[in-house]
């Protein structure tokens, strides 16, 4: 313990260096800036970048990935705030109550708890994991397909049970997300599915896309039928939370931060899984669930923590078995290797000027982007002030420019379109939207994880109840399975749940 | 029309999705000698989806569950066709004449009714070429200027 | 992985970023110093695009990133941009190489297994000879690995396990059934009557995952995606399908060597679509030599555990159209086609 403490400091020694701090800095604002650009995430982002690493240092060129890495999902939430499109796939869920905030003029307010909550889930994960996480990351083996099956059904479920009016409506959404993530190829046999043989469609559908379609189209086609009606937006009142607000967003930022870092050190969980657990749980433990979906403070807190609490996890795995633990973590494994370093088990001891570095590093990349955008959130939070009229035709702009500079392709853009009308008819017939979305992302995941469990079965379906860590989560699922159709043949549902329109 | 024949051509519409992706389905192989095939998952979800839609279908029949959302009509309805109609026509002239014109007569169309003429015009021109110059310039992303016409 | 792949394809993004970053650091030292060869031929003049059919971090792709990095200093003005573009065992990339513009701009660093072998479940556009090779760059093994708790010592110990026990013995296979990776342990479970359960897995990294959780009982892959964990002790090598020995750890027995007429050897070359000028090919294959050569990649090749194989597209072709015609065989037999 005390041992790892010194290590970090002499970690401080190197990324404090003034070459380290640049890469730290240019990294975190590229980052920002590629998560503010619909389309671009953080896997593509690092990816893009990782040939200019070329000539730099290892260390150096790992602090600057990884500072693009946290920077993106950082921007990923601006944009997620200010005009209702997911930045990446993470922040769908900081849409549902972050935009709300923006239409009650608490952009500024929103932005600055992300801010903060994002800072304290990515240091503390980091902390924490620094002493603790070599062990923890053995246990995160445990998680085998049947488990990844099992997490992924239940986060989808409540995704579905907590967040419409009418389970059926839900599972309509959810299932409709689960048949377009089929769309492209089939990893595990190889087989073109629902392509109608066109080229477009083999790589599946973008999620940039359909999240661009879905919530940002819909979104200025709902405001559309009313233009009175978003009228002139109510000033900006401050960046921080009111006074009485400020125990219940630190209360949801450390339940995010607890969270996001068991989901990060499991290889495989994706951090969407994070931030919907973290509003899921947000929304139960609150006294008042009605305000939920009508811009809950702790709707953001919490979820924006756990996601970035997940990214900084997430590396443990990485440096402690060698193992990416996401498709970014994979670009970033590349990267280790590309520069002769191995991850696994030796690489603490082999190279800890690096990796105490990095670790380091990622303090100093934390503190960054908080500093950097608490002047920068007064800044974003003066676009939600610009007139509706000359705003909307704005972000159709750049919707439909995004689209098109994805793959330079108007396909693409068509293609948005219509899932802007799909999103806009589902709003009207009170479909929520993220549970189509959520399941999309998580799909393909959800099929090969099921289909890996009943190969090493021998007991077919039953597998999922022969493990205990699976048993749980899937008699979980069940219970809440049966309390939603419970709920639904009583015709409670509408009087007990908070409704969230999305 | 109300909102609950609404919904009863939305589950008709989700019924024909479902019953056509489970046509679809059927000819990916629903089970391998070595395990579920790459048709298992389609074939369940399609399959669950049809139940759904029909469950949906009834619920609405009866009255129950309806969605509250009212549907637009009249001026608000127009207002929703227009901004549909204008991002075709902003589609198709990309398609045809490229960007810049695009972008113009796409934003004049929407700023019309808002601002004077030319006050609409000057606007559209103004934030049609900025947005080029960060994406041709800054980004390098190549919007086109020419189209299928010229 | 769908939205990398389509986000890759904003090279352009990627240079004006390069760009600035170059302007903002100082210490970058890899600028390229090409020397002319052919001043005629204006190639390349705009980033090639290097597509790696499998994820980032496996022997492909770092292959691919070494091309990447030492490439430009021998084909001059070339800026090399790769893209993985994982799927398929290999399909969705090369259906995508098959399918781009044959002006030498779009190229892929590709296993002979996913140009030789995946056409002949007859779901690809492509066939094996579909291709222009350009060159052979590097080879490589394939092991079954087990963890190292396990019970099997040596090959024998192993093999006595899944004769006794029949449809027991679980391992993970990168890419899906009837990949290239389940193909040397189907055709042992033929050769020596023994039965083991195959899982699918989307890449080795998941599967070594499963494999360290203990949720499959071992993996095939190829030794230099395992080679640390293997030296640690946490991974212990049982066979080798190869028809050479691993370099690095020669003590893993051949299957040949006991017995088994089986040889899955691993190679993988850089080729473009049909079609490219005949100049390009040449200067291209010309620039592949000499980098193979440069004595910084051979170092860079080691460090990676990867077997620099060079070779000619002539070679090549002849290898892919040999291990179609053996493959084919094997998956008839296996009842996998028709």
């Amino acid at each position: 313990m005390i041992d790892s403490l010194f290590s970090l400091l002499e970690g401080f020694l190197v990324a404090l260096t003034w070459q380290n701090l640049l890469y730290c800095f240019i990294g975190v604002m590229l980052g920002m800036i590629i998560g503010i650009l619909p389309g671009l995430g953080p896997v593509s982002g690092t990816a893009l970048l990782i040939p200019i690493t070329f000539g730099m240092e290892p260390v150096s060129a790992i602090i600057m990935l990884s500072g693009i890495f946290y920077g993106s999902m950082y921007g990923g939430t601006i944009t997620s705030v200010l005009v209702n499109v997911p930045g990446e796939a993470a922040s769908v869920i900081t849409c549902i109550d972050g935009y709300e905030m923006t239409k009650q003029g608490r952009a500024g307010t929103a932005l600055g708890v992300a801010a903060i909550g994002s800072f304290i889930g990515g240091i503390v994960a980091v902390m924490v994991l620094t002493f603790v996480g070599p062990f923890l990351s053995s246990v995160a083996l445990k998680f085998g397909p049947p488990e990844f099956f099992s997490i992924m059904l239940l986060g989808m479920l409540m995704i579905v049970a907590l967040m419409g009016k009418s389970l059926i409506r839900g599972l309509i959404a959810a299932f409709i997300g689960l048949l377009l993530s089929m769309v492209g190829q089939d990893i595990v046999s190889g087989e073109y599915r629902f392509t109608f043989n066109s080229f477009h469609l083999m790589e599946g559908i973008d999620f940039a896309v359909m999240a661009m379609g879905l919530f940002g189209i819909s979104e200025i086609l709902i405001n559309a039928e009313n233009p009175a009606r978003v009228g002139k937006p109510p000033k900006v009142k401050g960046l921080l939370p009111r006074r009485e607000e400020w125990p219940s967003t630190l209360k949801a930022v450390g339940r995010g931060t607890g969270i996001g870092m068991i989901l990060g050190l499991i290889p495989g969980a994706n951090s969407i899984i994070a931030s919907t657990f973290s509003y899921i749980l947000e929304k139960k433990v609150s006294k008042d669930p009605s305000r939920f979906g009508k811009g809950a403070i702790e709707g953001v807190a919490g979820p924006e923590t756990a996601n970035n609490a997940h990214s900084g996890a997430a590396l443990i795995p990485l440096f402690s078995l060698g193992l990416p633990s996401s498709p970014t973590m994979a670009v970033i494994l590349g990267a280790f290797i590309m520069h002769g370093l191995t991850p696994g088990p030796t690489l603490f001891t082999n190279n800890p000027d690096f990796v105490w570095g990095l670790i380091a590093s990622m303090f100093i990349g934390n503190v960054m982007l908080l500093i950097l955008n608490l002047p920068l959130v007064g800044m974003w939070a003066k676009i939600a002030m610009v007139p509706y009229k000359l705003l909307f035709p704005i972000i159709l702009m750049v919707i439909f420019l995004g689209t098109y500079s994805l793959n330079g392709s108007l396909w693409d853009v068509g293609m948005m379109m219509v899932f802007g009308i799909i999103g806009y008819i589902m709003k009207k017939l009170d479909i929520p939207i993220s549970a189509m979305i959520v399941t999309f992302i998580l799909g393909s995941q959800l099929e090969s994880s099921m289909l890996q469990s009943l190969s090493i079965s021998t007991e077919g379906f039953l597998i999922f109840f022969l493990r205990p860590i699976s048993t749980v989560i899937m008699l979980i699922t069940i219970v809440v399975f049966a309390m939603s159709i419970y709920s639904t043949i009583k015709n409670k549902r509408s009087n007990l749940e908070a409704d969230v329109e999305i | 029309m109300t909102n609950a024949k609404t919904g009863i051509i939305a589950g008709v519409a989700v019924l024909t999705l479902g019953i056509v992706s489970l046509i679809i389905s059927f000819d990916y192989g629903y089970y391998s000698e070595i395990g579920p095939g790459p048709g298992f998952f389609p074939v369940w979800i399609s399959g669950i989806l049809i139940v759904l839609a029909i469950l949906y279908i009834i619920e609405n029949l009866r009255g129950k569950n309806v969605s509250s959302e009212e549907w637009p009509a009249g001026q608000s309805l127009k207002q929703v066709l227009f901004i549909i109609m204008s991002l075709l026509v902003f589609f198709v002239l990309f398609l045809l004449a490229g960007y810049i014109v695009a972008g113009i007569v796409f934003l004049s169309m929407v700023f019309w009714k808002e601002y004077k003429w030319y006050v609409a015009v000057l606007l559209s021109a103004g934030i049609t070429l900025i947005f080029y110059v960060l994406f041709n310039h800054l980004l390098k992303v190549h919007l086109p200027i020419g189209g299928m016409l010229f | 992985m769908k939205q990398m792949g389509s986000l890759l394809k904003k090279k352009n993004l990627l240079v004006l970023i390069s760009i600035l970053l170059l302007l903002l650091s100082a210490c970058s030292n890899n600028e390229a110093k090409g020397n002319a060869e052919e001043p005629a031929l204006d190639y390349p003049k705009k980033p090639i695009q290097l597509i790696v059919p499998f994820a980032a971090g496996g022997s492909t792709d770092i292959g691919a990133r070494i091309l990447e990095k030492y490439l430009p200093q021998y084909l001059e003005g070339a800026k090399i941009v790769v893209v993985n573009k994982p799927g398929g065992s290999g399909t969705v990339a090369l259906s995508d190489l098959y399918a781009s513009k044959a002006d030498g701009y779009t190229l892929a660093l590709t296993t002979h297994r996913a140009v030789a072998m995946q056409p002949l479940y007859g779901k690809t556009k492509y066939s094996h000879d579909s291709f222009q090779p350009i060159a052979k760059v590097f080879g490589n093994q394939q092991i079954l690995v087990v963890r190292g708790d396990a019970p099997w010592k040596t090959f024998e110990d192993w093999f006595d396990y899944v004769k006794n026990n029949p449809g027991q013995f679980t391992f993970g296979v990168a890419g899906g059934i009837g990949s290239g990776s389940h193909l040397p342990m189907a055709e042992l479970e033929r050769l020596a009557g023994i039965k083991v359960k195959p899982v699918p897995f989307e890449g080795t990294s998941p599967a070594i995952t499963a494999l360290l959780g203990g949720h499959v009982d071992g993996v095939i892959l190829q030794p230099s995606d395992a080679k640390a964990m293997i030296e640690s002790g946490e991974l212990r090598a049982i066979f080798n399908a190869a028809s050479t020995p691993v370099p690095y750890f020669p003590d893993i027995p051949l299957l040949k060597d006991k017995g088994y007429d089986i040889a899955y050897d691993s190679n993988t070359s850089l080729l473009a679509p049909k079609g490219v000028p005949q100049e390009i090919i040449e200067k291209l294959q010309e620039a592949v030599k000499k980098t193979l050569e440069d004595p910084a990649v051979i170092a860079e090749f080691e460090k990676v555990n990867l077997q620099i194989q060079p070779g000619d597209d002539k070679s090549v072709q002849k290898e892919l159209d040999e291990e179609n015609r053996r493959s084919k065989e094997i998956l008839t037999e296996l009842g996998l086609i028709k």
